[in-house]
């Protein structure tokens, strides 16, 4: 019995299949040749035999194909997040109706074409190194079992599925034959959250402390909670909290003050503002094969002057990708600290263009809310729509606890302060590297440009962190 | 996943292992077998033991490159031993990669040479040998299991090597997820049955329908088999004074069952016989040898077998002796030698052929003088054939036969031969085994006498036989003896004065039997011939006093035609080892044999008369009985069958194979007992008896159909309700009671066979409640009727509640909120 939990089910319909003879095939195929040949020439009778059982192997291999895969069908059952970098478990749902078993079936997400057309050719998306692969040993007749695949998202976004191809050439693999199936109805895509790297704690807890978000801060208010104080009676004021023995003490009502410890505040400001040098926007190209809609390619006739711009681009994008890595970790790091952690976002396209502001919370719920954000955000392709943010519109731009995470600055940020050692705490507030935005956020907010990444993740290799408190929501890391 | 890998490659180095062995077997190199069968195995120490070594690539191949030299030198300096040495060759190059650390790509390399070296022992002569074949059976076992675990570990392989190049650079992939429903082992095996019971059918067709030529291209000689030397045993001719011989082969070639009229299997363990193969009368001192006179051959009748059976003498003759008639089955194994083997007793008269009955003979070469039988064509393979021959007793005997098989036989004859008179003579053969063949004999011998009597002058002098002219109308040259005549002469006289008394002096059975006991006596029988410059009888006779039994024979012979009784030697088997199991005398090289035949005057009919010392003999050729006498005699009767049903299978046995079935099926319908005959005979009486129409008929088609499908039904249903019973664990209640719970807690099948459905398959050493709590906890809600329906069960089962209505309404409404749940559509 197999337990499922964090994914979605997906019904998919038979859509077609195909005969495949492989090379294990052709070599059987040629070794019964020989045989016979070496049987008509010699006129051997075992020869004869032997060639008899070959061509048995045959007919059984192919009647066994013919009869095992007619009753086959299958579920998706995808997760609905997943995290750049990380193992993302894809489980499928196997019926078999047959009154056969089945043996040595693999499964396959296959893409067609982005055009729609069936042109053999298939593609998977550039989100992904390789087609997510899962094999089925043994499915019992009249049963359904779970098998599982992996596939590794390189990129955040929202990872399609198009079909899955489940193949078999059991029992000797002289012919095989596969069957795709597509979705019928349901969600057949994941999405796929920027990758978090684990922040070191140092540093980390370096820089949430440079913006004064770690200052203990308590709700003041109501009826319950910790006496944070006294104060004269206000009307209103229950008279379970008047102090009897102060108001005797000093002849007037006093009454005790309640509050509330709250968790220290983390605001990520992301900045995915173009610089003003890129007004001009990629070229088609280079954006489908960022965008990895599989469309296009390189423009190959777009000159010197657009490879310049392009590379340019392509610069850009990529920093652009690290900042919103950058500003994943650190919510996830502020989450896992326990933090309340917000988010604001500006200089973003697409639905994401007028800006979003998050108000900083700590739940996993907020955390999904946030990371989907980021996973979604759009960033800039043409001309930034600057003055129209909600962030820039000072919507809790400025307040404590908030980090600032500029795409766009090519200088030194917050990070490369932190990890210079002493002098980092001194130079808060100043000295913390050149470039427009940085001089601009100086003693105001910390600023991290995506260079700081890599420093502020410890140095080193970067490598993706498991993330707490989202293996539920993500289905799982490694299977 | 991992088990089967390990199967697999436990599998696949038995596999190569019997591929070994078998080829070792099919080569006859018990050397070669002890050599690379230790090495192939010590393989699976040094590669799968602790150390897990393996033998680099770079002197695999530098040792491949030393073998494939190897070959070629081996092939210029043997050029017809292509065969054996492209196995070894194959063999070495197995050997290399048993010793390397194997990846799917060598284990497909292993198998595919495994698979030709096969080949090529299946065309070696061992391998036609039932052990060879019982190895290839197990090969084939063995292969179809490493194919299917090899096809299971190379696609689960693709699939994890896919992974490892979707997963990011420097990132483990970690383990694949394998999937497999419960019982896969089972039925992975019955699969394997399945197959091979399909692969043995189809192969069964090709082996049985495909055309064969007449012949293989491939004529292969004992040189290209690997085989340099000849076996001794029979031959058509005898050259004497060569070196000494060997003991010989102790292959089975013939296995001979002797019938009478009746069918009834006659002698048994104990019972000796001559097999006559070929037939020599002249002795040519030149060369030392004895070979079949010309004149003989010129008398050579070819015969055809119309419908597969001939016969040789007439049927009055015949029916004179049908209460003496007897058939002779033998079945040979693939031979070159043309001869057709007749059997005879130890002592006493040849008998005569009366006729030969084969399906695989076209016809036979038949020779009246002597009785000697040829094959015209040789046949390929293992044949059968059969000869009836009786107790002959009558002289005259060659002119039966050209009374039965035309004039072309040579016309008048020297001495003619005066029927039925003469006495009887008793043939002192003594010993109980010989009881059979006494009274077989007791006929002939009575002519004997008669015969010579016929003549007006016995040979008791001696001279007058010694100067009977050469040149009469008798073909062949049985008189006469040119090598050292007066010497040979003057022993036989002296022997026959010494041994017997004058009136006996002029028969030339007792001279035969007297010169017989001398040699018997006075020679010492060895297989060592030593070497001499004289002429071989000579040097037997008078030197060495030592020999085989051709010496012997030929010993006996030149005695008696210097004594003027005509003698001849013949070549065949001796025949005393009796198969038990299958009821045949089972022949073998060894029992290769060489005796004399003395005529009784002429025209007269000839006797046997062996002169080797019958101890010696008995002692070289009888078998000893032991107790793995009767395994040996199994293992034979099964290589027998072997051979005769898988061998020598060849176009006339295949076209017999076709007649055959054609002609069950004719028969079948046509004839009286025939079951499809009967089929219609009942047919016709049901119409006839009920006197029905078409509508009728159909009618009870119907009735029948509806018949057969409630049958069917019925036995569904028991199996039904045999599953139930073993799903609800209530075999072993009262059968009252379990007949009702079986109905009562039929809710709680249909929910198990709803969860089934969908992938929850309840373990057997579960309980139903922590089934359903299992399911509950992963699922609350959407399992939450299974935990109510499982605590009806346990009310019904346990509870002994009954099914009343309020319960059933419950139960159903239960199920239907599963069905939902689940997402089926109620």
């Amino acid at each position: 019995m197999s337990k499922v939990v964090g994914h979605r089910g997906c019904g998919l319909r038979r859509v077609r299949g195909r005969w495949t003879v492989g090379p294990g095939g052709l070599v059987y195929v040629m070794l019964t040749g020989v045989l016979g040949a070496g049987a008509w020439y010699t006129q051997a009778n075992l020869l004869f035999w032997a060639v008899g059982l070959m061509i048995g192997g045959l007919v059984a291999s192919v009647g066994w194909v013919v009869l095992t895969l007619r009753k086959v069908s299958v579920e998706r059952m995808v997760p609905e997040q997943a995290v750049a970098g990380e193992a993302t478990v894809l489980r499928y749902r196997l019926q078999n109706r047959s009154r056969l078993p089945v043996f040595a079936l693999s499964i396959t997400e296959v893409w067609r074409k982005g055009d729609g057309t069936e042109d053999p050719v298939r593609m998977r998306p550039r989100r992904l190194k390789g087609a997510p692969m899962g094999w089925v040993l043994h499915l019992a007749p009249r049963s359904a079992g779970v098998a599982e695949s992996t596939c590794w998202p390189l990129r955040r976004g929202r990872l399609r599925f198009d079909r899955v191809r489940l193949t078999t050439s059991f029992p000797f693999g002289v012919l095989g034959r596969w069957v795709e199936f597509e979705g019928t109805g349901g969600s057949s895509s994941v999405l796929v959250y920027p990758t978090i790297y684990p922040l070191s704690k140092r540093l980390a807890f370096r820089a949430w402390s440079m913006t004064g978000g770690l200052e203990d801060s308590v709700q003041q208010g109501g009826r319950e909670g910790e006496v944070i104080g006294m104060r004269g009676y206000r009307p209103g004021d229950p008279e379970r909290s008047i102090d009897w023995k102060r108001t005797a003490r000093t002849g007037r009502l006093i009454s005790r003050e309640y509050g509330r410890p709250m968790p220290p505040l983390a605001m990520i400001e992301l900045d995915l503002t173009p610089p003003g040098a890129l007004r001009g926007g990629a070229s088609g190209g280079l954006r489908a094969l960022v965008d990895g809609s599989g469309r296009g390619g390189r423009d190959g006739q777009r000159g010197a002057e657009g490879e310049a711009r392009d590379e340019a681009w392509f610069a850009w994008l990529t920093r652009a990708e690290s900042a919103i890595a950058l500003s994943a970790s650190l919510i996830h790091d502020a989450y896992v600290r326990g933090y309340r952690v917000g988010l604001a976002v500006r200089g973003a396209a697409g639905r994401a263009a007028g800006g979003v502001w998050f108000e900083p919370k700590h739940a996993a719920s907020h955390l999904a809310l946030l990371l989907d954000t980021l996973a979604e955000v759009e960033v800039h392709s043409g001309a930034a729509s600057a003055g129209t943010d909600a962030v820039g519109a000072g919507n809790g731009s400025g307040r404590r606890g908030t980090l600032r995470v500029v795409a766009a600055s090519a200088g030194q940020g917050l990070g490369e302060g932190l990890s210079g050692g002493s002098a980092g705490g001194r130079r808060l507030g100043g000295g913390m590297g050149g470039g427009d935005l940085v001089g601009r956020a100086r003693g105001r907010v910390p600023v991290l440009v995506p260079e700081d990444l890599e420093r502020i993740a410890g140095g080193g290799t970067l490598r993706p962190a498991v993330p707490v408190g989202l293996s539920a929501a993500v289905g799982g890391g490694n299977a | 996943m991992m088990d089967v890998a390990q199967r697999f490659r436990r599998l696949a180095f038995i596999q190569v292992v019997l591929g070994v062995v078998s080829f070792c077997i099919a080569a006859e190199d018990p050397a070669l077998l002890l050599l690379v069968g230790a090495i192939a195995v010590l393989s699976w120490y040094v590669t799968e033991g602790p150390s897990a070594w393996g033998l680099p690539r770079v002197w695999v191949n530098l040792a491949a490159l030393l073998a494939v030299a190897w070959l070629g030198f081996g092939l210029l300096q043997a050029p017809e031993e292509v065969l054996s040495g492209m196995g070894r060759f194959i063999m070495v190059l197995q050997v290399l990669i048993l010793y390397m650390r194997k990846t799917n790509r060598e284990y497909a390399q292993l198998l595919v040479l495994s698979l030709l070296q096969m080949a090529v022992a299946s065309v070696l002569p061992g391998g036609t040998s039932v052990v060879y074949g019982l190895l290839l059976g197990a090969y084939g076992l063995v292969g179809l299991m490493t194919v299917l675990l090899m096809h299971l570990k190379v696609s689960a392989d693709q699939v994890e090597e896919a992974r490892r190049e979707a997963a990011p650079a420097g990132v483990d992939a970690g383990a694949m997820a394998v999937s497999m429903g419960r019982g896969h082992r089972w039925q992975l095996r019955g699969l394997a049955v399945v197959l091979a019971v399909v692969c043995v059918v189809v192969g069964v067709g090709v082996f049985v329908g495909t055309p064969r030529t007449e012949s293989g291209v491939l004529a292969l000689t004992p040189q290209q088999n690997g085989k340099q030397t000849a076996t001794v045993g029979f031959s058509e001719e005898i050259r004497l004074g060569g070196p000494p011989i060997n003991a010989g082969s102790p292959e089975a070639v013939l296995n001979v069952a002797v019938t009478d009229q009746t069918g009834q299997v006659v002698g048994g363990q104990g019972t000796t016989w001559l097999l006559r193969g070929a037939v020599l009368d002249q002795y040519d001192p030149l060369v030392r040898t004895w070979r079949r006179s010309t004149g003989l051959t010129q008398q050579d009748r070819r015969v055809a077998l119309s419908g597969g059976a001939v016969e040789l003498l007439a049927d009055a003759t015949a029916s004179e002796m049908r209460s003496m008639r007897y058939r002779t089955r033998i079945t040979s194994r693939p031979a070159s030698r043309r001869h057709l083997f007749t059997l005879s007793p130890t002592m006493g008269g040849v008998g005569a052929v009366v006729g030969v009955r084969s399906e695989h003979l076209a016809g036979v070469m038949f020779n009246g003088w002597d009785q000697q039988a040829m094959m015209t064509e040789v046949p390929r393979g293992a044949f059968v054939y059969e000869v009836d021959w009786v107790a002959y007793t009558r002289a005259g005997l060659a002119e039966r036969y050209e009374e039965h098989l035309g004039p072309a036989i040579e016309e008048g004859m020297p001495w003619e031969l005066q029927e039925g008179e003469g006495e009887a003579e008793t043939e002192a053969t003594g010993g109980s085994e010989r009881g059979l063949q006494a009274s077989l004999q007791g006929a002939i011998d009575a002519v004997w006498a008669g015969a010579w009597r016929s003549r007006g002058a016995g040979p008791g002098s001696g001279e007058s036989a010694a100067t009977q002219p050469v040149g009469d109308k008798r073909p062949g040259s049985a008189t006469g003896w040119k090598v050292g005549p007066d010497r040979v002469r003057a022993l036989a006289r002296s022997v026959i004065r010494a041994e017997l008394r004058p009136e006996e002096r002029k028969r030339p059975a007792s001279i035969a039997r007297a010169l017989s006991a001398f040699l018997e006596r006075e020679y010492r029988y060895t297989l060592d011939n030593p070497p001499s410059t004289n002429d071989p009888v000579l040097a037997f006779l008078f030197e060495h006093k030592q020999g085989h039994c051709e010496l012997f024979a030929s010993a006996l012979a030149a005695m008696c035609r210097s004594v003027g009784v005509p003698a001849r030697l013949v070549t065949g088997y001796r025949v005393s080892e009796f198969n038990t199991i299958g009821g045949y005398y089972v022949v073998r090289q060894t029992d290769a044999h060489a005796w004399v035949e003395v005529q009784l005057g002429e025209g007269g009919p000839w006797r046997v008369v062996d002169p080797t010392p019958a101890a010696d003999l008995a002692e070289e050729h009888d078998v000893e009985q032991t107790w793995w006498r009767p395994v040996v005699h199994l293992y034979e009767h099964l290589e027998y069958w072997w051979l005769r049903s898988v061998m020598a299978y060849d176009e006339n046995a295949r076209q017999e194979l076709i007649a055959e079935a054609q002609s069950v099926v004719d028969r079948s319908r046509d004839e009286p007992g025939g079951v499809l005959h009967r089929a219609k005979e009942l047919w016709d009486w049901v119409r006839g008896r009920l006197r029905l129409d078409m509508l009728g008929l159909a009618v009870l088609g119907f009735v029948g159909a509806a018949l057969m499908l409630g049958l069917g039904l019925m036995l569904r249903l028991y199996v039904l309700r045999r599953r139930r019973l073993a799903a609800l664990h209530l075999e072993k209640l009262p059968r009252r009671r379990r007949v009702g719970l079986v109905r009562r807690l039929r809710f709680y099948l249909m929910m198990l066979e709803l969860l089934e459905r969908h992938g929850h398959r309840r373990p057997h050493w579960q309980s139903p409640f922590e089934f359903a709590e299992e399911l509950a906890e992963s699922d609350p809600m959407r399992f939450d009727p299974v935990l109510a329906l499982t605590e009806q069960f346990y009310a019904v089962r346990f509870g002994h509640r009954e099914m009343d209505e309020p319960r059933r309404r419950l139960v159903k409404t239960h199920l239907r909120q599963l069905q939902a749940n689940l997402g089926e559509s109620g």
